[in-house]
């Protein structure tokens, strides 16, 4: 039987090609640096083998009545030199789009894609194949244990394709609430076009000795810390900021529901949670927010609780009333909704993706994997962070120049004892 | 590895100042290690610029073809069937400057030359208009109102350009309202010149005092909003 060769958005993807505009790409980054200078072409081999094990990605977006699909295509996606400030629009909509990329500058393969086909694990698992690949074109090299990575020659799984929000989904259980909205940052927004990143790579052994102090883990030390850095910032303004300011701070914070309801779908399945806290009720200390954060995870995030998550959003997508609107109008009615109740909903967000693990054959030429959100209008700063061997990154992706959050959250980490190299795209004085 | 002394944070050893606080990082001993460094972002170009410039070189060829066409059909009006009177000067008038403003408007020229461009194609039209229907406004009216309304833009451009980078968004209805009041006493100046042969201001002195007035207020107000509340009102009224 000949394989299927279109695809339905997953129930999260759905909702990003109709919000999807130049300064909310909705397109993330995960990406490599190598010891030596990217070769384009041996790159481009690698990205031909690739694409064949992932059929799924291998399509343009095309529009439905009432729904966008991917459909497949036979021509190849090109590997490109990196020009263009990162995460930029993806006008996948357009014939001949894929809802990725593939960029190369100096020592770095940097994969850009788009929401609406994966989430960060998933981006991660072709990402590493591709790395793979690369270096079995360039050196010959074989790996063994491929740590996450997609064998070629392995057969391709219907699972990979799946909704997995579908298959998870429990019809008779109650919703949760709706998210109250949060206070945003009041900075002013770039230009169109322009994204900035700041890095912070620290040593894992550092963070270790806290972690370890607090009986924490380092999603736990992170999210404490952001609160801690937007209170700071808070406290810094003057009384109409302040005023403003005051109120719910949320993190959305997305997790992996992979390690929850096992499933091999390479689309995305993740649900966000919220943890908040209110500058209202007064001053926070680092322990009492450890303690909450690592509370707040231990309640919410179990199969039960994420469950109504998942029904909720099956629901919201299954609705007969929402699936007869024409696309053309979902076009128009999405970003709104997405606006009052999605994004108004919290402040910040943080993505963690873990601790990547690579093929011990090609550790050594690998130096570092990073991981960077996508960029939004409402949600200015939101950060993402992996670990890599022996270090720690933690990346924002701004759609603003200031600089005043990352400057109090990485100063508090200082203050913590652990160190801190900070890496940036932003122009140096001089630079055009 | 040099270090931000404010933020204690490392940075590379071709960063001069701080990402996060702009600090100047020290510049001690880094000219050899700048050539064996390999940046990790590249100078990146705005992907929508480029797509804007793009967007706007397409409408204004499909305008040029509209207007090539609608030249090509007066003509064979003009030629074959000789209308009687000056209805077709006129559209040849129209067309031509709608071309050259068409021109303008997209941005292909510097700012300043674009209102030059805009300030001496009115100038011609009006020339030539004045000259179809053998009138003498051109000079009496005509040159000087295209001459205060263009002193009046520039001085608007230079001062926007040149306030407060901060909130000079906010400042727009007070700036607009200034040049408003100057306006109004440039035109009323002109036709009682014309009428009276004397510059003699009525309504205007009124309609500048008001937006005077009014642009004051507002300054006072943009002064004292806070940064949230600019934003907020830039979210919601930006066009």
């Amino acid at each position: 039987m000949e394989r299927q060769n279109w695809y339905k958005l997953d129930n999260a993807g759905k909702l990003y090609p109709s919000i999807a505009s130049t300064r909310r790409s909705t397109v993330f980054r995960l990406s490599a640096k190598l010891t030596k200078t990217i070769n384009p072409e041996i790159l481009q081999k690698a990205l031909d083998q690739t694409i064949k094990r992932f059929p799924y990605y291998k399509v343009n977006l095309k529009r439905g009545l009432f729904w966008y699909y991917f459909e497949g295509v036979k021509s190849n996606p090109k590997v490109q030199p990196e020009t263009y400030y990162p995460c930029m629009f993806l006008n996948f909509r357009k014939k001949g789009t894929f809802p990725f990329r593939v960029l190369y500058y100096n020592q770095y393969i940097h994969f850009e894609i788009s929401h609406s086909i994966a989430d960060g694990n998933s981006g991660l698992i072709f990402l590493k194949t591709l790395l793979i690949q690369y270096f079995n074109e360039l050196d010959n090299i074989d790996c063994d244990n491929l740590q996450g990575g997609f064998n070629l020659l392995d057969d391709i799984d219907e699972e990979e394709y799946e909704d997995a929000f579908r298959r998870y989904c429990k019809r008779d259980i109650p919703t949760p609430k709706n998210l109250q909205s949060a206070k945003h940052f009041p900075f002013e927004l770039m230009e169109k076009g322009r994204y900035l990143f700041i890095t912070g790579i620290s040593e894992v052994s550092d963070f270790k000795i806290i972690t370890k102090q607090y009986n924490c883990s380092v999603t736990h030390l992170v999210t404490a810390v952001y609160f801690l850095a937007i209170q700071d910032y808070v406290n810094a303004l003057d009384k109409y900021g302040k005023k403003n300011m005051q109120g719910r701070i949320v993190i959305n914070l997305p997790v992996d529901l992979r390690q929850l309801f096992p499933s091999k779908t390479m689309k995305n399945f993740f649900v966000s949670l919220t943890p908040a806290i209110d500058l209202r009720l007064g001053e926070y200390e680092l322990e009492e927010l450890i303690n909450y954060v690592k509370g707040y995870m231990q309640l919410e995030y179990n199969s039960k609780h994420i469950s109504q998550f998942i029904s909720k959003n099956v629901k919201n997508e299954r609705m007969m009333m929402v699936r007869i609107i024409p696309l053309w109008l979902k076009n128009r009615i999405i970003p709104y909704l997405y606006n009052k109740y999605g994004e108004k909903g919290y402040t910040s967000s943080i993505s963690n993706l873990g601790f990547i693990k690579l093929p011990e054959e090609i550790n050594p030429y690998v130096e570092a994997i990073e991981f960077f959100p996508a960029p939004s209008e409402i949600s200015k700063s939101k950060m993402c962070m992996n670990a890599y061997k022996d270090h720690i990154y933690i990346s924002f992706g701004k759609t603003t120049q200031n600089t005043e959050i990352e400057t109090c959250f990485f100063r508090r980490l200082r203050k913590m004892g652990i160190n801190i190299k900070i890496e940036s795209n932003y122009e140096q004085k001089g630079e055009n | 590895m040099p270090y931000c002394p404010k933020c204690g944070v490392e940075v590379d050893d071709i960063i001069t100042e701080c990402p996060l606080c702009k600090f100047p990082i020290p510049n001690v001993g880094r000219e050899e290690i700048k050539e064996s460094l390999q940046a990790k972002y590249p100078v990146a170009n705005n992907i929508y610029l480029e797509h804007k410039q793009k967007i706007k070189s397409q409408i204004f060829f499909v305008i040029i073809v509209i207007l090539i066409s609608a030249l090509v059909v007066l003509s064979v009006v003009e030629f074959v069937y000789p209308v009687k009177g000056t209805i077709t000067s006129y559209l040849f008038i129209v067309l031509l400057s709608l071309f050259i403003y068409s021109f303008l408007v997209f941005g292909f020229l510097n700012r300043g030359l674009t209102i030059l461009g805009m300030t001496l194609t009115t100038m011609v039209i009006t020339f030539f208009l004045s000259k179809i229907n053998d009138g003498n406004w051109f000079k009496t009216y005509a040159l000087p109102l295209i001459i205060v309304v263009y002193i009046n833009v520039v001085a608007f451009d230079y001062i926007y350009r040149h306030s407060k980078k901060k909130n000079r968004f906010g400042y727009l209805p007070a700036f607009s309202l200034l040049i408003c009041s100057s306006l109004c006493l440039g035109i009323e100046s002109i036709i009682s010149l014309n009428i009276y042969g004397v510059i003699h201001l009525t309504w205007s002195l009124i309609v500048s005092v008001t937006c005077i007035l009014v642009a004051y207020l507002l300054h006072i107000i943009i002064n004292n909003l806070s940064d949230m509340s600019i934003e907020r009102i830039k979210r919601k009224f930006h066009l």
